[in-house]
């Protein structure tokens, strides 16, 4: 490691070289006791001392026991379905049951259907919803 | 997705948590709070909402387990989120220009260093006028200890871009300290030592 680097880490990573990436902590480590490498790293102790002066308080206990009691209040809980069902099937069992009330609705319409316009069976509209579905009015395909 | 050999203590909780086990989430909560309280009081500087934003984390971070998947590792995804709800706090705060990596205008002034002449008081200030991404990179790798890569990953960026705004974060603060000693000096009639 050149000086310039030296120089230039220390103004990335401060002068406490236990800070620095393990890559270069070794290399950095052969600088020092030398009196422009000390110099440089005098600087920059400055500024780190005004930054390690900087504490933080945390008392998390509290804090701690509110989300608790929050995940407590609110049914946050599992339900059978979140512990059964993979994420995938969680998208798939639904549509499935539209599907299905959709195929249910549509049976009984068409039992409807049939009544309304004196049809006896299925099989007799059959032929001309398929018509409708591939050929337009003019008799040409849709 | 990851295999079970590569998966790590962390994530093993992760995985309690997502089948919404109670006593793994307070061991994650044991863990977790207290390093991201800190994290939180360095980025926004105001510990009253400090707490709220971290206590909302946690019951994001419970709500939403189940569709959580082992992809990344588990404690810069965490610090991901994190740092998610810090942006959108100060979105929520309006404070855009916290968000473009220019300096604030409102330059801590000379008075305030001189009502809070303490290093501790004067590093506050100066670290609260730094913009988002060199705070960030400076309450990472600096105060809790992230390596580089570790950090780019939370931050969205590259391990090259981590080290520039290290050296833009640090060389930015010796300057606003430099400068209001400098005007508190002035002021005063002093001269610095």
């Amino acid at each position: 490691m050149e000086l310039s680097e030296f120089k230039e880490f220390i103004q990335i990573y401060g002068a406490n070289i236990d800070k620095w990436p393990t890559e270069q902590r070794n290399a950095a480590r052969n600088w020092l006791g030398d009196i422009r490498a000390d110099e440089a790293l005098s600087n920059e102790k400055k500024l780190d001392a005004m930054l390690d002066s900087y504490h933080i308080d945390t008392q998390t206990n509290s804090m701690i026991h509110r989300v608790l009691q929050k995940i407590g209040e609110h049914d946050f809980g599992p339900t059978l379905w979140q512990i059964f069902a993979k994420p995938y099937e969680r998208k798939l069992i639904p549509m499935l049951c539209l599907a299905a009330i959709g195929f249910y609705l549509g049976i009984t319409q068409a039992e409807q259907l049939i009544a309304s316009n004196n049809l006896r069976s299925l099989q007799q509209i059959a032929p001309y919803v398929l018509g409708t579905a591939l050929f337009n009015e003019d008799g040409h395909a849709a | 997705m990851k295999n079970l050999d590569s998966i790590d203590e962390d994530e093993l909780l992760m995985l309690r948590v997502s089948m919404h086990d109670v006593g793994a989430f307070e061991e994650l909560l044991h863990k977790y709070s207290d390093i991201s309280l800190k994290v939180i009081k360095r980025m926004i500087g105001n510990s009253a909402d400090a707490e709220d934003i971290v206590q909302d984390f946690f019951l994001k971070i419970w709500s939403n387990a189940e569709i959580w998947q082992p992809q990344a590792k588990f404690k810069t995804w965490l610090f991901r989120v994190l740092f998610n709800a810090v942006t959108d706090y100060w979105r929520k705060q309006k404070k855009h220009s916290e968000l473009d990596d220019e300096l604030s205008d409102h330059l801590p002034s000379a008075l305030d260093i001189l009502i809070k002449t303490e290093a501790e008081q004067a590093i506050k200030i100066a670290l609260d006028h730094l913009p988002y991404k060199q705070r960030a990179v400076l309450v990472l790798c600096y105060y809790e200890n992230f390596s580089n890569a570790e950090a780019a990953e939370i931050l969205f960026t590259t391990t090259g871009a981590v080290q520039a705004l290290l050296f833009r974060a640090r060389n930015n603060l010796k300057n606003m300290i430099a400068s209001n000693f400098d005007r508190g000096d002035r002021k005063n009639g002093t001269k610095r030592i």
